[in-house]
């Protein structure tokens, strides 16, 4: 069934949008509708067949990427987003937009404009910066379901007629096995699509109207179940919210299927990197890439309370785990492979089993606890959540061997260096050497009264276990 | 985030507020004396009031915005304590309500959708006619939720607006207390407190 019907939808989704949180998004989307929708800030957008103005055709890999998008909204708000992260200042927006061949003054001096002004009157004595936000497009199937609501709440009315300065549009389903032609100046265009909405924008813009004028369709994608639903009864704000949260997803992650060709003017790889969404960035071309936007945590950005959780890795730096011993890797490397669940994987090394010194007297295969397919318990060092690598330690509190000692106690150690100004005492085999204080003023040449061998006696002057710091002192012998 | 020091003057006014009530039969508290009061203190200090202790008789108290302007009387010491329950009552999914459009816009994807609009507000400078307009549509909507619609689980995702707070809350005490008369069906409002330092949001008390 097709249905046109003229009539102005800019305030009553306005209205919508923010009775249902999402204004930011529903602005952004009218006003470039108004200016003629989403492709006309491509600066190569010439003509229905996709021809510039030189004659030159628009790559077709690259004008693959728009059809990627699954309806004009989602290039709309892909777009805004995409524009409002590609730099902090207007000269980085317009130095990447230039690289894109986007029409930078015209999302300035159009789209931002206009969107300020209609946020302004929907705002209540706040400031830029309050209110300033990237677009959410967690929040793309709220905006597409509050857009069918309309319409349909229009259909039911007999498609009341409106003024001169209206947005005509309607709703186009296709039963069975029928195709429904898509408009060739739509992202959607040469898809097939059960149900979707439309708009012609180009009655509330400045172009010609008649013979040869533009018709800028918008197409919304809408999932024939959401169309049922809403046309089943007339459906109030509590009918939608309960639908909202019982159907829409609130994904973290907005995943983006790109296949697009890398231009040859292009090679500014971080220019690039910032026009993910439309562009494959490898320096291959024809690579299909997936693309993450991730959620923008800034000032006046998405709150903590919702920041990302990944419930699959839970491990934090400081706290001890057991992991599976996976790998040995023998002298001179001394280290093993520790695998976690999760993903995890970790190295851990001889010298944080037995500390640094001892290095070269030790080999890891001698350990008993490290043995390969044998669980151990390890700390956590250093963690790369990104890689899912981890720095590990065995040495762990319970079996620190600094808890050993108690202060003012006297302990045998054996001298294993001596200098001219120093001695290096070895008071437990799980202990770095230490470097005692000697107990007398006159000494200025330690060989005179130490060798390497020596047992003597160790003086605990302080002792912090959880630092792994000790410090002892021992007399000289005559 | 809760001052403890700015809390127990509240908690002091308060108590002095329902005093005066008894004994002129008005009892008033300034909102803005010294340090202000946070919507999320206002709404804390709402539960702890609003839930008989003891043998108290009911009260009401008003609360004064800046430049002395009153809002209307809250009843307090008027609902039963409810049950204490350490899970939700119903495992239903919440309907999760931001209490008024357009003041955190971080919000957004969180909200299905918004208790008030903020431009249905009335624009003037006098803040009863705010307080009274939001408790009228406050009183509406909540007997429209729970009767036809039958949700029984909110949550609110309070951002301010000392009007905004004290409509809901005192159309949400009446609605409670018509409950426990058997006129209307359950509900249970869980508020979270929008903190702007930590950027995150803390669960208040449930009412039930």
């Amino acid at each position: 069934m097709a249905l046109a019907f003229t009539t102005d939808l800019t305030q009553p989704l306005l209205e919508l949008a923010d009775r249902f949180s999402c204004t930011i998004e529903m602005t952004t989307y009218l006003t470039m509708l108004l200016v003629g929708g989403p492709k006309r800030f491509f600066l190569w957008y010439c003509n229905h067949s996709w021809q510039v103005t030189g004659g030159e055709t628009i790559p077709s890999k690259f004008r693959s990427s728009f059809s990627l998008c699954n309806d004009d909204l989602e290039l709309a708000l892909l777009l805004a987003r995409v524009w409002f992260q590609s730099g902090s200042t207007d000269q980085d927006r317009e130095r990447w937009a230039r690289n894109w061949q986007i029409n930078a003054k015209e999302l300035i001096n159009s789209v931002e404009r206009q969107r300020d002004q209609m946020l302004k009157d929907l705002f209540f004595k706040k400031s830029d910066d309050e209110y300033v936000r990237p677009v959410d497009l967690r929040l793309l199937p709220k905006v597409r379901l509050l857009i069918a609501h309309h319409l349909v709440s229009l259909e039911r009315q007999g498609a009341a007629q409106g003024s001169d300065q209206a947005l005509k549009g309607g709703i186009c389903s296709a039963t069975g096995r029928q195709a429904v032609p898509i408009h060739q100046d739509s992202v959607c265009h040469g898809r097939t699509k059960q149900t979707f909405l439309y708009f012609f924008a180009d009655s509330l813009t400045d172009q010609p109207q008649g013979r040869g004028a533009r018709q800028a369709l918008q197409v919304i994608d809408i999932p024939p179940t959401w169309l049922n639903w809403l046309r089943q009864e007339e459906r109030d704000c509590y009918d939608l919210a309960s639908f909202i949260a019982r159907e829409t997803r609130y994904e973290d992650r907005i995943e983006v299927r790109v296949d697009a060709e890398r231009k040859g003017t292009f090679l500014d790889q971080d220019l690039a990197s910032l026009f993910k969404p439309f562009a494959a960035l490898d320096r291959q071309n024809r690579r299909r890439e997936e693309v993450r936007l991730a959620p923008y945590y800034g000032p006046g950005g998405i709150c903590g309370i919702d920041a990302p959780a990944d419930d699959t890795f839970h491990y934090e730096v400081g706290q001890i785990y057991e992991g599976v011993v996976n790998r040995i890797f023998p002298p001179p490397l001394n280290y093993a492979l520790i695998h976690f669940e999760g993903g995890l994987h970790g190295d851990l090394h001889l010298a944080d089993i037995w500390g640094w010194q001892r290095m070269k007297e030790k080999d890891i295969r001698q350990e008993e606890s490290v043995r390969e397919g044998k669980t151990i318990r390890v700390r956590i060092k250093q963690l790369d959540r990104k890689k899912k690598h981890a720095d590990l330690s065995a040495r762990l509190p319970e079996t620190n061997p600094l808890r050993r000692f108690r202060r003012g106690g006297y302990y045998p150690a054996t001298v294993v260096q001596v200098g001219p100004k120093y001695i290096l005492l070895d008071i437990h085999p799980k202990v770095p050497y230490v470097r005692p204080r000697v107990y007398d003023f006159r000494i200025e040449n330690m060989h005179r009264y130490f060798k390497v061998g020596d047992r003597v006696v160790a003086h605990v002057i302080e002792v912090d276990p959880d630092r792994e710091y000790i410090e002892v002192g021992v007399g000289a012998k005559d | 985030m809760q001052n403890p020091n700015v809390l127990a003057t509240a908690r002091d006014r308060m108590r002095s507020a329902i005093r005066q009530y008894r004994q002129y039969g008005k009892g008033v508290m300034e909102m803005m004396k010294e340090k202000s009061l946070h919507h999320h203190m206002l709404a804390e200090l709402l539960y702890e009031f609003a839930y008989q202790d003891g043998n108290e008789d009911p009260a009401r108290v008003i609360f004064l915005y800046t430049q002395g302007q009153e809002s209307m009387p809250v009843p307090l010491y008027c609902l039963t304590p409810p049950l204490k329950v350490s899970q939700p009552v119903y495992n239903e999914r919440p309907l999760r309500v931001g209490l008024l459009s357009m003041r955190h816009l971080s919000l957004d994807h969180i909200v299905d959708v918004n208790w008030l609009v903020n431009r249905e507000l009335p624009q003037d400078e006098v803040y009863l006619r705010k307080d009274k307009h939001c408790y009228e549509l406050t009183q509406q909507q909540l007997r429209l939720l729970a009767a036809k619609k039958q949700v029984r689980r909110i949550h609110l995702y309070q951002t301010g607006y000392h009007a905004a707070v004290i409509g809901f809350y005192r159309a949400l005490i009446e609605y409670l207390r018509d409950v426990r008369a058997g006129k209307l069906p359950e509900l249970e409002v869980t508020p979270y407190y929008f903190d702007s330092n930590r950027r995150c949001y803390w669960e208040g008390q449930t009412w039930r």
